[in-house]
């Protein structure tokens, strides 16, 4: 997804893991694809550099979506998408 | 890599145990069947005792976890276990030769093992020692 379409998105939670360390991010971000249902859009926004290659690569691992990311100020948005239950 | 990770800390540096709850946590949630074993010095960052008081052998990476409150390596086992299959073990030699108890070990140790079980364990799996 480009940018602006990623910027469209109305995601079911955000999650912010900002002032959490590797491997927080993706820990939080697993907490919330778990539990909410598929279909969902979930937003994460990390502030380790190490989250916008850490999480599409686990996200192909489990067989969800990575739908983009966004790179902000010292922060990165993060989108998936639960597309299976797990 | 495969679907089962056997990890072994021996060293009591409180690195090597934060490493290893890094990829232990990861590799868990990511289907990967985890287990670890815990042995020789690495046993005194399982106690109670030392986890309450925060008594570790560290070097400088240790000295900023703390300083910048990251999630301590006992912590990501924890949260690990309620996400994924990862299961802790101490070892009973080390056990029997300090004198403790399961009930001196913190709570994220599921149980204690002997070499031969561990063995079995590990068999077919991926394995990394600390």
């Amino acid at each position: 997804m480009t940018e602006e379409e990623l910027k469209q998105l109305k995601p079911a939670v955000t999650v912010d893991a900002r002032g959490t360390y590797c491997p927080g991010p993706l820990m939080e971000l697993i907490k919330e694809v778990r539990q909410q249902p598929v279909g969902s859009v979930i937003e994460l926004i990390s502030g380790d550099a190490g989250s916008a290659k850490d999480v599409p690569e686990w996200l192909n691992k489990v067989k969800q979506e990575f739908l983009g990311v966004i790179p902000g100020d010292g922060f990165w948005r993060i989108f998936a998408k639960k597309v299976k239950d797990m | 890599m495969s679907e089962k990770l056997a990890i072994i800390i021996a060293s009591e540096e409180y690195e090597k145990s934060h490493v290893a709850s890094m990829i232990a946590s990861v590799a868990a949630v990511s289907g990967v069947d985890v287990s670890i074993f815990v042995t020789m010095n690495a046993v005194y960052n399982f106690l109670k005792e030392n986890v309450e008081k925060k008594n570790f052998t560290g070097g400088k990476l240790y000295e900023q976890i703390k300083e910048k409150k990251a999630a301590m390596f006992y912590e990501l086992f924890d949260s690990a276990k309620m996400l994924g299959g990862l299961k802790i073990y101490v070892c009973s030699m080390v056990m029997d030769i300090l004198k403790i108890e399961k009930d001196d070990l913190i709570d994220i140790v599921d149980d204690h093992l002997g070499l031969a079980a561990f063995l079995g364990i590990m068999e077919g799996a991926e394995t990394i020692t600390f």
